[in-house]
């Protein structure tokens, strides 16, 4: 109030002497009129702002000397008054990065020039333009040394975000993220892999209309104050909060989505329905002869009739089943502002309905985010709420479901080429596609897993902040910031009871029914962040400045599960766990974690060109042992602006940066003592659970408690430079980094002898070593055109250095005889697979029953998982109103797993499988067992030349993972892709109309996501970016069956009042 | 005035901020959802069942492939290296983690626990059950880790235990019986009966069961050490003791999820094929020349026998849909020591001259027994001239015959592996010299009964006489001593 007072009683005084000035601001970029730019003389409060038309009339002293024209975005001028009554000014936008602010670790915001370690800012112009549901993915491409994928294509999933590679076995390799200053939850709503779900990560429930800015922060130089969580790099996000303004601010944005499937697996044209190159009717692929295009009988005999059908390929059969998706968002926000207070409130809500066939692949989010300032004299509050209630549901792929029939993507795989999949959409009316009479036993009509099995979740979560700034001196405040992020989710599965009609087709085949299933889970997770700081900035004298901070946090996790099912219902179609005649089981699982720690950062600059930063933090974590529970690390960088000692031609910025950090990590609970628990006993494939016969049972916990464990440490060294020259048309930022992990926190398997199975122990050393390069130009810039290309190049090199002792790999994910493992001396994550066994000579051993080839137990390499480097090129065109973009990504080298080929091979689909017409053939230059072997005599040789031909008996066999060990090779292929990722096209609704109308701003906005995909011709199957495990390390390994990934199109309009 | 009592405000957040983050703030790593000790009746059902899990699960398999009661069908893959014995340290590599670090484990802390409360009828129990557990790893392994064993959580805390001669696990073995069947037994309460799933908490089953161990420890060194299984036997019958008359046997499988026969559970329930296990021609072939009802038990579905090792046999020349199905229920008993074995191992000791009483008499009960398991009447095989007649006049040789034909049709699929074992001691069924299957069709001229190598056996015509050591000990145990042969014997196997 007195604020106000004070700023009224200079207008008046202003009113006493008369000198008025007037004139338009414009802006240099279109030429148009500039509301709200702030124009005051300079050393006074006198000032005032621009009108809607950009006009301004401001009354000033006749002492005044110069004018200070100030506008978010763009470069500030300043204008000497002199005898001038009219100045008009044309303001150019300020080019981003060279007095740019960061947000940077504990939300403390320092100028860019200051730094000596990467921190990559996106604005939120990306976001808008690309209209993401999920925000994370706004950052695919846009920041050098960081992978962005999406597992899957179902709306809602996950987003795996890697900073500077994986270093990191145990399986945490996400980034932290923050949200205005207090750390998030991030886990998965499906934690298990193995669900075949995937509801998303959390970070995504951020509506991305409300981010104003995205940082990223990669090394251990800029993380280190975040302590253990930040070991993985930061992904800063600033929320938008209300501005100055002499209005309340509406914007309103609405889009329109449709999905389509990017890739389906390729599929041979020439065989179909039928095994061992026998046409039957029964059968579930394409292992029968080539078709002929003759109309036959075919199916299952029903009531005395049987369909018809031509023996011919139905070329689409997989494609039609899919539909298009649809996805509508829409947000709307109103802000506003003072000079005392602000805030901002928004509702965004998005609903997307995916491309199976019904709405079993859902989801919905509905946001609401409130953030408020109100600043005294002394005392700033902040407050930022956000409520997000996210609901979807899904159908098992990969290697979920707990049934054949519960997982999708494997029946539709396998159907025979000939074979129409939409035709079998009536299950229920249609006689030959009822569960009775489908045409195989050895699988069921996909339609009835879309419509009968399925899961579906609810989750509501509140996060946010609320913190109180004061301010002592002019250099010296405190701040308190308590932020709480607290999620409830509900989770509900369940599969239809699923009998036969005694006499029906499939009883006679005695094919497997299901008694039906209903599970229910619930999960509580509370996260509560504290943090006490005391910042400090001053001048110690004309050169040198001393700022800093100094800090304590806490940090709570709190999480708490109930799972219940029961295995058999009674009541069709009803899904309540009282529904069962057999006992329920029900498991309960809780957990809590608690870290504290101090930390101190120390800002040294000189004369406004060199800079030093030091930071150290010492932290207690509850999870370690007790007495031995903290650790501490320190991080120093360095920044020096050689453009500001020594004039360089062209170069407008030279910055040369350094960093030194360490991060630590600490452990999950509960790993350091050994415990008794409710015994459930393996089996393959299935368990004994107790209990039994009425009998509940205890046992020995399998894995022995280390109570001597320590923290992992990464240790990491970077280097960079930031240069920008030719009046800020080029800029380059460089970094290398060497980044070391040690002390991996791993469960590792101990010879069972010792009564125990496993150990969490610290072991192991892995190291990533890369160069980035983010390269913006701007070749053409005229009045009208502009032109922007932005490179993004990124290598990086993986390896294992150490591993436990007497032990050199470590098995990380498996499927069938493929596994990927951790070798020392080799990058992370190689992949391998049984090879050829082979003679003295080299010959290939065959089978001689059957002449395929005989496999080695002893697995080989064939690559490992890493990309030899990442290249993403943007180019943005901007011609007036219009602006076109178009951004693609290059990744070549590396490999992975396709169980989608493997389930291709099997059932004959694959287009490799029509290999030499399918006509019996020899394997080149193989070798078979000689019957009459004598091992005492030298003369008779153990291998004679093969003369078994894999006939069309043995064919399938012959491509069959498991009767043919060496074709899991086949499943390992190139992971190479070119993506088409987006194409944009703008339009800035013109202001002149607009205004019209009351609107301040407007656009609309054509994108086009993941448009096209190119990959190798050996992967003919799937998009190399799926998987279906999980969103980390493991992820890497491949996929299991997923379904496909999606194109996406979208109209998007965007509205300011 | 404000400005003091704000910053009155901050210091005393600080303040509440700090003291709460004193060491106890820290102090909630104890994990809420275990417990750090139980009793004997919580922990002594967890290495039954554990047992149960392993030797009526895939021990099961591996002996029902070995003692060639069926075999890989031709139209899918689980299994083919059981019947090419091929077998690798990875591939039963969980069974021993379930042995050691489960069943063993848990009935060791049984012990422990039961010893401290001076429960002695527990100690008893658990100590019979790992006996029975530490013989079926010397009887599958030949020398295993046994002194240093199970101590990875005690004072020592050794994670690398020696490997131990499988005759001193045995001696070591039947002394512990020995002082815990002198024991006297302990009243329970209902909770400790009802946590026997075996017995009920019947102290006198159990005497009989640990006697009947004996007994079979004692018959097992029969070739080795000869003079040893007669003292031994010759003591046991002098000391008066019963043996078990009624299944020493898990029977609460009931048909659900996690509850289920183990077999059945991993085999059936759980695969997507659910018909790998075909009726062995072998088997087949005998009970149809004997005319022997138990086949439509023993057969689940089909007309045809499979050939062992016959999974390569193309399809057209036996049509997969025809070959028999191995009968498997979710509700089929884990048999530990039945009655039948009890009365075979007596009739059979007996005969040997080294235990009194009627063989015949016993080996009569047993087939009757196994009969009546399916509801069906022996007395025509066993009477004079039927098909099972006991050689009472018959040497030593041709009763033990009798016997181990008697064991090897009514442990089929049952007690599979204990078979594998007696078959490698008594060399019955006896070897045949012509495969069932030839030139693309059954051989007429093959007899049923006898053992056929694999048609597809990879170890040049012998038979798999153990498993190989597992992958966790090859790779990890620093004492480990060298990995062995599947063909390799086990230390008793001399007949």
């Amino acid at each position: 109030m007195l604020f106000v007072c004070l700023a009224m009683l200079g207008i008046q005084l202003v009113n006493a002497q008369q000198k008025t000035i007037t004139g338009t601001v414009t802006s240099s970029e279109d030429g148009m009129s500039l509301p709200g730019v702030s124009v005051a003389v300079k050393g006074t409060t006198v000032g005032t702002i621009t009108n809607i038309n950009g006009q301004y009339s401001l009354g000033v002293s006749a002492d005044a000397q110069t004018l200070v024209f100030s506008f978010v975005g763009m470069k500030t001028q300043e204008v000497a008054i002199g005898a001038m009554g009219v100045i008009d000014v044309v303001l150019e936008p300020e080019v981003i990065g060279v007095d740019e602010v960061v947000v940077t670790a504990i939300g403390i915001s320092r100028s860019q020039k200051t730094i000596g370690y990467s921190a990559t800012n996106v604005s939120n112009e990306t976001f808008e333009q690309q209209s993401h549901t999920e925000a994370m993915y706004a950052l695919q491409g846009r920041v050098a040394g960081v992978t962005v994928s999406s597992s899957g294509g179902a709306p809602g999933a996950s987003t795996k975000v890697v900073i500077r590679g994986y270093s990191s076995l145990k399986g945490n390799n996400n980034p932290l993220y923050v949200i205005d200053g207090t750390p998030i939850d991030n886990s998965q709503r499906v934690d298990d892999y193995r669900d075949g779900i995937d509801f998303g990560n959390r970070a995504n429930d951020i509506n991305p209309n409300d981010i104003e800015s995205m940082t990223v922060l990669k090394g251990a130089a800029a993380t280190a104050l975040y302590g253990p969580r930040g070991a993985n790099g930061v992904i800063m996000i600033t929320t938008k909060k209300g501005k100055i303004k002499d209005k309340i601010q509406v914007e309103f944005s609405s889009s329109a989505t449709v999905t389509d499937v990017l890739r389906l697996p390729q599929m041979q044209n020439t065989f179909g329905q039928g095994w061992s190159g026998l046409w039957a009717d029964d059968e579930n692929g394409s292992w029968g002869p080539k078709m002929d295009g003759v109309v036959r009988t075919w199916g299952n005999v029903v009531n005395n009739s049987q369909q018809t059908k031509a023996f011919a390929p139905v070329e689409d059969n997989l494609y039609e089943f899919y539909d298009y998706g649809t996805q509508f968002n829409n947000s709307l926000s109103l802000s506003g502002g003072n000079e005392t207070s602000s805030f901002y409130l928004s509702y965004g809500n998005s609903t997307a309905n995916g491309i199976l066939p019904t709405e079993a692949d859902k989801n919905k989010k509905n946001t609401l985010n409130f953030s408020g300032t109100t600043k005294g004299k002394k005392l700033t509050a902040n407050t930022s709420i956000n409520y997000v209630n996210r609901k979807g549901s899904g159908i098992p792929d990969g290697i979920g479901g707990r049934n054949s029939a519960a997982n999708l993507f494997s029946e539709l795989l396998q159907i025979p080429r000939d074979v129409s999949i939409v035709d079998m959409k009536d299950y229920t009316n249609n006689p030959f596609n009822t569960l009775d009479s489908y045409f195989t036993p050895y699988a069921f009509n996909p339609y009835y897993a879309v419509n009968e099995n399925q899961t579906e979740f609810d989750e509501n979560r509140i996060y946010g902040n609320i913190s109180f700034d004061y301010k002592f001196f002019d250099w010296l405040s405190a701040m308190y910031r308590v932020g709480v992020d607290a999620s409830s989710f509900n989770r509900k599965d369940w599969e239809a009871i699923m009998k036969f009609t005694p006499g029906s087709v499939q009883d006679s085949k005695k094919v497997t029914e299901n008694p039906g299933y209903v599970k229910e889970e619930t999960r509580n997770t509370t996260e509560i962040n504290q943090d006490f700081l005391v910042n400090f900035d001053k001048d110690i004298n004309a050169d040198f400045n001393l700022n800093g901070t100094l800090g304590f946090s806490s940090y709570q996790r709190d999480y708490r599960r109930l799972t219940a099912e029961a295995n058999s219902l009674v009541i069709p179609y009803f899904y309540n766990l009282g529904n069962t005649d057999v006992e329920t089981t029900s498991e309960t699982y809780e957990s809590t974690k608690r870290t504290y720690g101090y930390f101190g950062t120390v800002n040294l600059g000189y004369k406004d060109f060199a800079f030093l930063n030091l930071s150290a933090r010492q932290d207690y974590s509850s999870t370690l042992p007790k007495g031995d529970n903290s650790f501490f690390y320190p991080a120093a960088n360095v920044s020096f602006l050689l453009n500001e000692v020594i004039e360089i031609p062209y170069i407008d910025l030279f910055k040369i940066r350094g960093g030194w950090g360490k991060a630590g990590n600490d452990a999950d609970p509960y790993l350091l003592d050994a415990y008794m628990e409710g015994t459930s006993i393996y089996l393959p494939f299935s368990e004994t659970q107790f209990p039994i016969g009425g009998v509940g049972a205890f046992e020995k916990q399998d894995r022995i408690g280390n109570p001597e464990l320590k923290p992992e440490i990464t240790t990491e060294t970077e280097i960079g430079f930031d240069i920008r020259g030719f009046n800020n048309r080029v800029a380059l930022d460089i970094a290398y980094y060497n980044r070391t992990s040690d002390g991996q926190i791993l469960n590792v398997t101990i010879p069972p002898s010792s009564g125990f199975s496993t150990q969490t122990i610290n072991l192991g050393e892995i190291q990533n070593k890369g160069i980035e390069l983010l390269a913006t130009v701007v070749p053409v810039k005229t009045k009208d055109f502009k032109w922007d290309l932005i490179v993004n190049f990124t290598k990086n090199k993986n390896e294992l250095l150490s591993l436990q002792e007497g032990v050199d790999e470590l098995i990380l994910q498996s499927a069938y005889d493929v596994e990927m493992v951790a070798k020392v001396g080799e990058p992370v994550g190689i992949l391998r697979a049984p090879d050829y066994a082979r003679d003295a000579d080299g010959h290939i051993i065959v089978s001689a029953s059957t002449g395929i080839p005989e496999g080695t137990t002893e697995k080989t390499d064939i690559g490992d998982i890493h990309a030899d480097y990442t290249l993403g090129v943007s180019n943005e065109l901007t011609y007036k109103n219009f602006g076109l973009s178009f951004s693609i990504d290059y990744r070549p080298g590396g490999y992975f797993y396709s169980g989608t080929a493997d389930l291709h091979y099997f059932v004959g689909n694959a287009t490799q499988t029509t290999f030499n017409e399918r006509q019996p053939f020899i394997v080149p230059n193989s070798v078979k067992p000689n019957p009459y072997y004598d091992e005492s005599d030298p003369s008779s040789p153990e291998y004679v030349e093969n003369d078994v031909a894999i006939d069309m008996t043995n064919l399938n066999a012959y491509y069959y993972h498991s009767s043919n060990t060496v074709a899991n090779r086949n499943r390992v292929i190139p992971k190479d892709y070119f993506k088409l990722r987006s194409l944009t096209l703008s339009y800035k609704l013109p202001k002149e109309y607009l205004q019209k109308i009351m609107i301040e701003e407007g656009s609309i906005v054509l994108t086009g996501n993941n448009l096209l995909l190119w990959t190798p011709k050996e992967n003919n199957f799937v998009d190399p970016e799926s998987t279906s495990y999980g969103n980390d390390l493991r992820g890497e390994f491949g996929e299991f069956r997923t379904g496909p990934t999606v194109r996406s199109f979208t109209a998007s309009l965007r509205l300011k009042f | 005035m404000k400005k003091i009592k704000i910053l009155y405000a901050v210091l005393l957040s600080i303040a509440l901020l700090f003291t709460g983050c004193t060491k106890d703030w820290l102090d909630v790593n104890d994990d809420p959802n275990k417990t750090t000790v139980a009793t004997p009746e919580l922990t002594f059902p967890s290495g039954v069942m554990a047992l149960a899990a392993n030797v009526g699960g895939y021990y099961n398999l591996i002996g029902g492939f070995w003692s060639q009661y069926w075999s890989q069908s031709n139209s899918a893959n689980q299994y083919k290296f059981l019947d090419q014995y091929q077998v690798q340290s990875g591939d039963f590599n969980t069974e021993w983690r379930e042995m050691y670090a489960a069943s063993l484990s848990d009935l060791n802390y049984t012990i422990v626990e039961a010893e401290k409360l001076g429960n002695n009828s527990y100690l008893l129990m658990a100590t019979v059950m790992q006996v029975y557990g530490y013989q079926l790893m010397v009887d599958l392994y030949g020398d295993v880790p046994y002194f240093d064993a199970l101590q990875g959580d005690a004072d020592v805390q050794n994670f690398n235990p020696a490997f131990d001669d499988g005759q001193a696990v045995y001696d070591d073995l039947m002394a512990r019986l020995d002082a815990a069947l002198a024991l006297v037994p302990t009243q329970l309460t209902e909770a400790q009966e009802n946590a026997d799933l075996i017995f009920g908490g019947d102290m006198d089953e159990w005497v009989k069961l640990g006697n009947t161990l004996k007994l079979k420890m004692y018959m097992r060194q029969m070739y080795v050490r000869p003079s040893l299984a007669q003292t031994g036997i010759e003591a046991l019958y002098n000391s008066g003791a019963e043996f078990i008359a009624q299944d020493a046997a898990i029977t609460s499988y009931i048909n659900q999820e996690y509850k289920d026969n183990p077999l059945y559970a991993s085999n059936v329930r759980k695969l997507n094929v659910g018909t790998n296990l075909r009726v062995s021609a072998t088997l087949f072939r005998y009970l149809e020349g004997n005319s022997d009802p138990r086949i439509d038990h023993y057969v689940g579905s089909g007309t045809n026998p499979m050939p062992q090792g016959g999974f390569n046999i193309p399809t057209p020349q036996l049509d997969p849909t025809t070959v028999c199905v191995f009968a498997q229920s979710a509700t089929d008993p884990v048999y530990f020591i039945s009655e039948i074995e009890s009365y075979l191992l007596q009739a059979e000791a007996i005969a040997a001259g080294w235990g009194t009483g009627d063989d015949k008499a016993l080996y009569d009960a047993a087939i009757t027994a196994s009969f009546a398991r399916y509801g069906e009447g022996a007395s025509s095989f066993i009477a004079a001239g039927g098909a099972y007649e006991y050689p009472t006049a018959g040497t030593f040789e041709q009763k033990q015959e009798a016997i181990m034909m008697a064991k090897w049709v009514a442990f089929a699929g049952s007690q599979s592996i204990e078979m594998f074992f007696e078959t490698n001691r008594t060399h019955y069924p006896t070897v045949s010299n012509v495969p069932s299957w030839a030139a693309g069709a059954y051989n007429d001229s093959y007899v049923g009964g006898q053992l056929t190598y694999s048609l597809e056996g990879l170890t040049g015509g012998d038979f798999p006489n153990r498993l190989i050591y597992p992958q966790d000990e090859v790779n990890l145990n620093t004492n480990f001593p060298g990995q062995t042969k599947v063909t390799d014997k086990i230390w008793w196997d001399t007949k």
